[in-house]
């Protein structure tokens, strides 16, 4: 590594632009150049490390347009440069779709969460530590991968989707999104495009260097989330080793319809496991018709881990994501 | 799962064979010359209070000069291995001791008698019979400056002094009246002691341990500052939960990478991992070996929260034992699925036998 000073922050141009056509101006202009920023919290420890160096950055959150929480006809809509503690805190949110409310309310710390952006927490980079210390991996362009070594230290690591990368998706909010049916609204000179959140997250076979669909050029400006599972019965759940400050070894963010006893429709997300949030889409379909109870929880205990290919040193993530996935369902 | 967990911490808390020395000067205010540090506790105040209680001073009337050797000071310990306070409250008061024979022996000089027939009070050197016939400290301190020799640091130094010490009183040699004592050495190891006895309750499902309740118990001498003792306990503590649970020193074995870098990949555990509250006491029985009984504690309470706390994850284990610390959620996880055999346990540098 080359020896820099990294008492001060390198030199960057910074842009604040404060309206919407500006700031998607200047993302054009500057393409890949330009980095994006919201509350800066995963950018700044790519810059102090120097291992990342954007020669200008954008910053989004002058821009009153993308922030704040409103009704929709059909369900609501977050501006992308919101807040996680403003998400987290927000009425509607809570009584609407409280499965969000928590995952944002455990992200990180405090600290993090009232700078922190609903855009930045979900486009935020893998933690994969030998990525994040600069190392030359396929995700940055090399071609090895540390963590799927012989001896490589995995245990935060993929247990599904491995394609030469395996390494996983941070975000708490990212799962919730997924389990809520959201839409993903981005916006760019050239117009306006929406992804569902499912499909807005990219594992490595498809896009070994980005994590999301985002190309060059665009942004997130918002999320929309339809009614559809508004006031569902929600479960979230993080395991990490610590309690506040650190990212989730495996997470659930699952959403029940029930009608009776019985569970009509359901979604289940799990995230850390795979570069995706990971939708258990079978694991959905058989408990369908069946109450949430232990014994339909225990029925589909392996049938969520089916198909994990653990690596040296994280096959407690199996049984982890198993006892996680049946707590949702018995509720 | 509960879990109960009793553990005992040990650390030798004290040494010897450190110097001390006192000024004073005709506006009467005690100096102490002291190379203690300072990392957060204040070590070189209350090591300094033996000098101030000595010669029964107010502390408003005590300099404490420290921080740069160029200001003259003696050798004393580095702040580490609990051994502050014992250590250097030994020399402080040795040194005012010193000062305190020639406080006596100046007045018996100039006022008569016998040095024995002479007490302190008031910051006044005075004779036991009559109170009125006695000198202000200041006063003592004049006098010992136009006396010189002995009491400025100009002869009859002690002879074991540490050649740094040396160094410090040649230089403050006649700048004032002079309080010096060398701390001989002393057999044996003042031992720190803590006890500490926990309840957890470990989630079988995600392996998370919670703990909920937590006392230590310290034996560290005479207790000089109980807000300080309190400290020392829960920050032990906090260390030990670190230990015992989270924080781990991990190399990639393959490129020599350290993985425990930052705050976020060494784990140090957060105002969350810890109870919300640690009960903490002590016994409170002087230690014959040091003048005002006390004796150190930092390293000890760290010790039991560790020993505690992996006793009780063993505990609610049924007997299991890792052997190895700190024993995190991936363990567990793997010891109650039996996949312990197929996942290879993580080496890690600290506390493997
Ligand atoms: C110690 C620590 C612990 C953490 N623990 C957790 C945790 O438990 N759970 C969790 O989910 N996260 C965790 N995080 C991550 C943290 O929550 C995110 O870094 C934060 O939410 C990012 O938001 P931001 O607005 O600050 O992002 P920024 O750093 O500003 O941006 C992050 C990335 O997103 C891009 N970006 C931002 N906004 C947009 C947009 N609108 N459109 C397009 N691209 C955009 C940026 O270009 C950048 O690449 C942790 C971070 C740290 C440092
Ligand atoms: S897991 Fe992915 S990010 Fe990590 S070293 Fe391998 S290629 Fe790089």
């Amino acid at each position: 590594m080359v020896a820099t000073s990294h008492d001060v922050m390198p030199d960057i141009e910074l842009y604040q632009p404060a309206d919407e056509a500006t700031a998607l101006d200047l993302a054009s202009r500057l393409g890949n150049e330009g980095w994006l920023l919201g509350g800066g919290q995963d950018t700044y420890g790519w810059l102090k490390d120097r291992n990342k160096n954007p020669s200008a950055m954008i910053e989004l959150t002058q821009i009153d347009a993308w922030k704040g929480i409103t009704e929709t006809v059909d369900g609501i809509e977050i501006g992308a440069v919101t807040t996680l503690t403003d998400i987290a805190r927000d009425p509607l949110i809570q009584s609407r779709f409280g499965l969000l409310a928590e995952a944002a309310g455990i992200v990180a710390s405090p600290q993090i969460r009232n700078v922190g952006t609903l855009g930045g927490n979900l486009i935020q980079d893998t933690r994969c530590w030998y990525y994040r210390r600069g190392l030359d991996c396929y995700r940055a362009g090399g071609n090895i991968c540390y963590a799927d070594s012989p001896e490589g230290l995995n245990r935060e690591h993929a247990l599904f989707g491995a394609s030469r990368c395996v390494a996983v998706t941070p975000s708490d909010t990212a799962p919730a999104l997924v389990a809520l049916d959201a839409t993903m609204v981005i916006s760019s000179t050239s117009g306006q495009r929406e992804i569902p959140a499912q499909d807005f997250f990219v594992g490595p076979d498809r896009d070994i260097l980005n994590m999301t669909v985002l190309n060059e050029g665009e942004i997130l400006t918002a999320v929309r989330i339809p009614n559809t599972w508004a006031n569902a019965e929600f479960y979230f759940e993080k395991v990490a080793d610590r309690n506040v400050w650190d990212f989730a070894l495996v997470n659930v963010a699952a959403a029940f319809r029930t009608s009776g006893e019985n569970i009509e429709d359901a979604r289940i997300v799990c995230g850390a496991v795979e570069c995706v949030p990971r939708r258990l889409q079978d694991v959905e379909a058989a408990i369908r018709g069946r109450s949430r109870s232990d014994s339909t929880a225990n029925a589909v205990a392996d049938m969520a881990t089916a198909g994990a290919r653990p690596l040296n040193y994280n096959n407690f993530k199996v049984p982890l994501m198993q006892n996680l996935v049946k707590r949702a369902i018995r509720g | 799962m509960v879990g109960l967990g009793i553990g005992q911490g040990y650390h030798n808390a004290g040494r010897s064979g450190m110097d001390g020395i006192v000024m004073m000067g005709p506006d009467g205010r005690l100096k102490v010359h002291n190379g203690v540090g300072n990392l957060g506790t204040y070590s070189y105040a209350a090591v300094s209070r033996a000098a101030a209680e000595v010669l029964k001073m107010p502390w408003d009337r005590v300099d404490i000069i420290t921080g740069r050797t160029d200001l003259h000071l003696p050798i004393t310990s580095p702040q580490d291995g609990s051994n502050s306070i014992f250590t250097n409250t030994r020399t402080f008061y040795g040194a005012a001791q010193d000062m305190l024979t020639k406080m006596k022996e100046i007045a018996a000089n100039d006022l008569g008698g016998a040095p024995e027939d002479y007490d302190i009070s008031n910051e006044r050197v005075h004779q036991i019979a009559d109170d009125s016939a006695g000198m202000t400290f200041g006063e003592v301190a004049a006098r010992g400056l136009e006396l010189g020799g002995k009491y400025t640091g100009e002869a009859e130094l002690p002879e074991e002094l540490a050649e740094w010490t040396q160094i410090a009183a040649d230089r403050l040699a006649g700048t004032g009246f002079m309080g010096i004592f060398h701390d001989p050495r002393h057999e044996g190891n003042p031992p720190g002691f803590t006890v500490t006895c926990c309840e957890i309750e470990l989630d079988k499902e995600t392996g998370k341990i919670e703990i909920h309740d937590m006392i230590s118990i310290g034996e560290a001498g005479t207790i000089m500052h109980p807000k300080g003792m309190d400290n020392q306990l829960v920050g032990g503590a906090v260390w030990g939960i670190g230990l015992s649970a989270l924080e781990r020193h991990l190399y990639d074995p393959q490129n020599g990478i350290p993985a425990s870098t930052g705050y976020w990949q060494s784990k140090v555990p957060t105002y969350l991992d810890c109870p919300l509250k640690i009960d903490t006491g002590w016994v409170d029985l002087p230690d014959p070996e040091n003048p005002v009984g006390a004796r150190g504690i930092g390293e000890p309470s760290q010790g039991s929260v560790s020993a505690a706390l992996t006793a009780a994850i063993t505990d609610a284990l049924d007997g299991h034992i890792f052997g190895a610390s700190p024993i995190t959620t991936d363990m567990i996880l793997n010891h109650i699925a039996g996949t312990s055999e197929e996942s290879v346990p993580l080496a890690q540098n600290n506390y493997r036998g």
